[in-house]
């Protein structure tokens, strides 16, 4: 029995399968040169078959009759003009593909995701290449009246916990602007900042004020007040310090620790000795948030 | 896909011709704790031929998102982290990419491996077709605080991949006294 050269449509399982790389195939059978034509930019390599494992989710989309209009060697010009980032919706091959189970949208998704990546890190690079020159914590022996600021590297910045010894008091402020404020004798005021680590963003451990800089890029800023006659101290996990001196002459030393970009400044700022903890709030402009007791939700 | 034990490597541009940008995943496992917990931070650094960090820029970490000549960037923010390579914007004086995940050393008990199960590093295109797997089956982590999971290494001129699973007792310390990092 001979196959008909016009196979019905109209029953799935009679459908001929159309051959890659031949998008017109009315074309093709009236004997026109394909071959010959110049081959757009998104070509597919050669026909092949592919396998893929439905479970670890393929992301390409399907080809489209428009790509796969042309031979294998367009791709590889296309390839030698343009290296650097092949278009994220090129098909790679054309041809029979087994275990196609994802949307066609990932690839775009993730180039997206890839570009959005991009560009956060070229504004914050930007944000802070617009700073003035600072020195870094192994160029300052103490934060004083002469030597005001210090900025840490972004390494510095993320890794392990900023330890602060004797403060007496702190206060922080998440990037969502949660705030909250704490003594060491454990008074409390506002809402701590919880990480996803079970640990407190900002908050003693003893008599020991601690950042966890893993969750740096949550945090905004915090004040450590010293209300003590001893200097305070900084550590950070590579073991650089530096101190700030105790209270004298009727001014004192607050640590305000700010985050910019991806990196943490810290400033010595100097306030009247005599300022109670909510003067030195206010000056600094930290407002308490709370949490709204349950009762309070009228609805 | 390929699946492979920790030492072996695989042959990524051989096997794959005109593959020039790669998707790493790292992804694990970790046993809750309704206390301090461990966690654990990826981190990619890029080596000279003498095996060093060629400097600090060349990190690529969640504080660091990109490398200094764009071609690592840090996508993932999850569970399964995924870095992204661009195999032709790595620099010529680049020999290698490691990819380790450590311990972040929090004061208020920072744990260890002990508690990750089911970690593992991948390699897939650009488009996620998975090219090779290594599921880490190690035991004893107890004392484990840095893992390296892999790297990328030049081949004369093609990129291959190798699957390591080593461990460090020194956390992330240790790993940048081997490497040359600037804590």
């Amino acid at each position: 029995m001979t196959a008909p050269s016009n196979p019905r449509t109209d029953l799935v399982f009679l459908r001929r399968r159309i051959k890659p790389g031949r998008t017109q195939p009315a074309a093709a059978a009236s004997g026109q040169a394909t071959a010959s034509a110049p081959a757009p930019a998104s070509a597919p390599a050669a026909p092949s078959l592919t396998l893929r494992p439905s479970a670890s989710a393929p992301a390409r989309p399907a080809p489209t009759n428009a790509a796969a209009t042309s031979p294998a060697p367009a791709r590889q010009a296309q390839n030698s003009q343009t290296p650097q980032t092949p278009p994220a919706n090129t098909p790679r091959s054309a041809g029979l593909v087994l275990g196609r189970g994802t949307t066609p949208s990932s690839t775009s998704a993730r180039a997206q995701r890839l570009a959005a990546r991009r560009q956060k890190a070229a504004l914050e690079d930007q944000e802070v290449k617009l700073l003035f020159p600072a020195p870094g914590i192994a160029d300052v022996y103490e934060l004083n009246l002469v030597d005001r600021v210090l900025r840490l590297s972004a390494l510095q910045s993320c890794v392990g916990t900023m330890v602060v010894s004797g403060s007496t008091a702190i206060a922080w402020e998440s990037v969502r602007g949660v705030t909250g404020g704490k003594t060491v004798d454990g008074h409390k005021a506002g809402t701590p900042v919880e990480t996803s680590g079970n640990r407190e963003l900002v908050g003693y451990n003893g008599r020991e004020a601690l950042v966890s800089l893993r969750h740096v890029r949550e945090l905004r800023r915090a004040i450590f007040i010293n209300r003590s006659s001893s200097p305070m101290g900084v550590q950070l996990f590579s073991g650089d310090t530096v101190a700030l001196p105790p209270a004298a002459d009727g001014t004192q030393m607050v640590l305000l620790a700010h985050r910019i970009g991806n990196v943490l400044e810290l400033r010595a700022e100097p306030v009247p000795h005599d300022w109670p903890d909510i003067k030195i709030w206010q000056e600094f402009d930290f407002s308490m948030t709370h949490r709204a007791p349950v009762s309070s939700y009228g609805r | 896909m390929a699946a492979l034990v920790a030492g072996a490597n695989a042959a990524l541009t051989v096997e794959n011709p005109g593959l020039d940008h790669v998707v790493v995943g790292m992804g694990w496992d970790t046993i809750p704790s309704n206390g301090p917990q461990a966690e654990l931070v990826p981190f990619v650094v890029m080596c000279d031929g003498d095996g060093k960090a060629v400097s600090n820029d060349h990190l690529v970490f969640f504080n660091q998102l990109v490398s200094a000549d764009s071609s690592v960037t840090f996508i993932g923010d999850g569970d399964q982290e995924q870095i992204d390579v661009q195999l032709k914007l790595v620099p010529e004086d680049v020999s290698k990419i490691i990819f380790l995940a450590y311990v972040d050393p929090e004061l208020r008990g920072h744990g260890s491996f002990a508690s990750v199960r089911s970690a593992h590093i991948r390699v897939a295109t650009d488009e996620n077709r998975e090219l090779v797997r290594f599921n880490m089956s190690v035991l004893k982590l107890e004392s484990v605080t840095a893992m390296i999971f892999g790297e990328l290494y030049r081949h004369r001129t093609d990129w291959k991949f190798r699957a390591l699973g080593q461990g460090y007792s020194t956390g992330l310390a240790g790993v940048a006294k081997d490497y040359g990092i600037s804590l």
